[in-house]
């Protein structure tokens, strides 16, 4: 096996041999069979205790969910105001979901002496974001803020403060923070609070972008690329930088590059339509165009071939390669 | 009527057929080992759950159906670990990963692998370890078949990326 070069064999083999020490043991049988033995009630429609305690923890979770932002706003409402605490807090939120960030004033905890209170712990997280994660992906601006009251964890009382992504992509960031300092204990690795986890294209808020833009993100406008690329592909596609050829420039050279090549030439005809895409510099692997050209412009929904020319972003000779129409149409 | 019996059997047969591949791919996705564990066995309780269509014979691609499963159970397991708020996963370096003398490629290979994201990793695992095609990948993820084809090129990419980098 080349290095860089991996067929299914090579992987199947690789794996096999790297978790041969992993295998379904006779333990993990075990346990699966205990298991469904333990569930066999509910397969014959009687309630199973762990499905009378899923339905008790449903239906407290759903009392408190409905009861406590009304007892909080009842409590509180007479001295909770908005406080901007987030750099960029000025710029709009996202139109997706954020919800509106309100932190109690800085009133002291009732019930002590000095001891941090919701507003502050969440203030520190916020800090501690801007400290230790990367916010050049997402600002403070795009996360949601819950905050929780923990009595006995290993670190005495603590506030969990766990910020979740408004674009529904997985990123997450949680601070502890010591009730009776105030101070940061710890928190999650900060790639999880901007390194998307995962890619739902069932979500509603992945849903309307394709809605909105049409099946194939290349023939997107550009800065609706680079945005849907930010918020849920670990921005792997961006804006063209200085020293860069702009998206205009890709297309004609990789237009010019076809005109020259007999093949190419001839399927893209006499009025070609091209649309680029720039990749970022990722894993060791510079900028470079990524230009789908078709004879006609896509969208009309006879496209056929095409022809995808590839080119460093600083400038350089595109290579070219025929994609068929399968091919191409379902790699977007 | 089909018996417990019947389906214990058929459980038993679908742990001993696909255990291993089920267990390495939850191994691979969550990059934990008891995650891992419980992602597995639970796979085969939600089968052994939803067994009957199985005995009686109407599911007509048995490997792509637990596939899904295992696929669902692992995404469950992170995101159970989301509301937690509990980052469980290890280093790539603590995961049990035999390092045989002479295999060196595959360990390279593997550990690339465990470096790409979730998503990639799934397609990766389904595509070139159990030998799914881009359209049951698909259907296996819950995604398009372009969007399927689309990740898997930045897969690709990342992968080459890797293992140039890995020297």
């Amino acid at each position: 096996m080349k290095r860089a070069n991996f067929e299914k064999e090579d992987v199947r083999r690789a794996i096999d041999e790297s978790l041969s020490g992993v295998y379904f043991n006779a333990e993990d049988a075990r346990r699966v069979l205990r298991g469904v033995r333990g569930r066999e009630p509910e397969r014959r429609g009687l309630p199973s205790p762990r499905r009378l305690r899923l339905d008790l923890a449903f239906a407290l979770t759903l009392a408190v969910i409905v009861c406590a932002p009304v007892a909080l706003l009842l409590v509180r409402a007479h001295s909770m105001r908005p406080v901007a605490v987030a750099p960029g807090a000025s710029t709009p939120s996202p139109a997706a979901t954020a919800e509106k960030r309100v932190l109690p004033e800085d009133a002291p905890s009732p019930e002590s002496d000095g001891a941090a209170n919701e507003g502050e712990a969440i203030r520190a997280a916020l800090a501690c974001f801007e400290q230790t994660c990367d916010t050049s992906v997402f600002t403070a601006d795009e996360y949601t803020v819950d905050v929780s009251r923990q009595e006995d964890g290993a670190d005495g009382a603590v506030y969990e403060v766990c910020m979740r992504s408004v674009y529904d992509n997985g990123c997450a960031f949680t601070v502890t923070v010591s009730l009776p300092s105030g101070r940061v204990l710890q928190h999650s690795a900060p790639q999880l609070a901007t390194v998307p986890a995962y890619f739902d294209d069932s979500s509603a808020e992945v849903r309307s972008w394709y809605d909105k833009y049409g099946p194939y993100l290349f023939a997107w406008e550009a800065s609706a690329q680079v945005e849907f690329s930010r918020r849920y592909e670990g921005a792997a596609i961006r804006a063209p930088r200085a020293g860069e050829m702009t998206r205009e420039q890709a297309a004609q050279a990789a237009l010019q590059a076809a005109r020259k090549d007999g093949d190419a030439a001839a399927l893209l005809g006499d009025s070609p339509v091209a649309y680029p895409v720039l990749y970022g510099a990722q894993d060791g692997s510079s900028a470079r165009y990524v230009v789908y050209c078709f004879a006609h412009a896509v969208g009309a929904g006879a496209e056929g071939d095409c022809i995808v020319a590839t080119m460093p972003a600083a400038g350089g000779t595109p290579s070219l390669r025929r994609l068929p129409r399968e091919e191409w149409s379902a790699s977007i | 009527m089909i018996t417990e019996d019947a389906r214990e059997r058929e459980l038993t047969r679908l742990m001993q057929t696909y255990g291993d591949g089920v267990k390495r791919v939850c191994c691979l996705t969550l990059r934990e080992m008891s995650a891992a564990e419980d992602a597995a066995q639970e796979t085969f309780i939600k089968a052994y759950e939803h067994i009957d269509p199985l005995v009686r014979g109407e599911i007509a691609n048995e490997r792509a159906w637990l596939m899904r499963i295992a696929v669902n159970a692992c995404r469950d397991m992170l995101r159970t670990s989301w509301m937690r708020h509990i980052d469980r996963r290890q280093s790539i370096e603590a995961l049990p990963l035999a390092a045989p003398s002479g295999h060196e490629d595959s360990l390279a290979l593997t550990q690339a692998i465990l470096t790409l994201p979730v998503k990639h990793r799934e397609l990766v695992l389904l595509h070139y370890y159990q030998g799914f095609n881009l359209k049951s990948c698909a259907q296996i993820l819950g995604i398009s078949a372009p969007t399927a084809t689309r990740r898997l090129q930045q897969a690709q990419r990342k992968l080459r990326a890797a293992l140039e980098e890995r020297g």
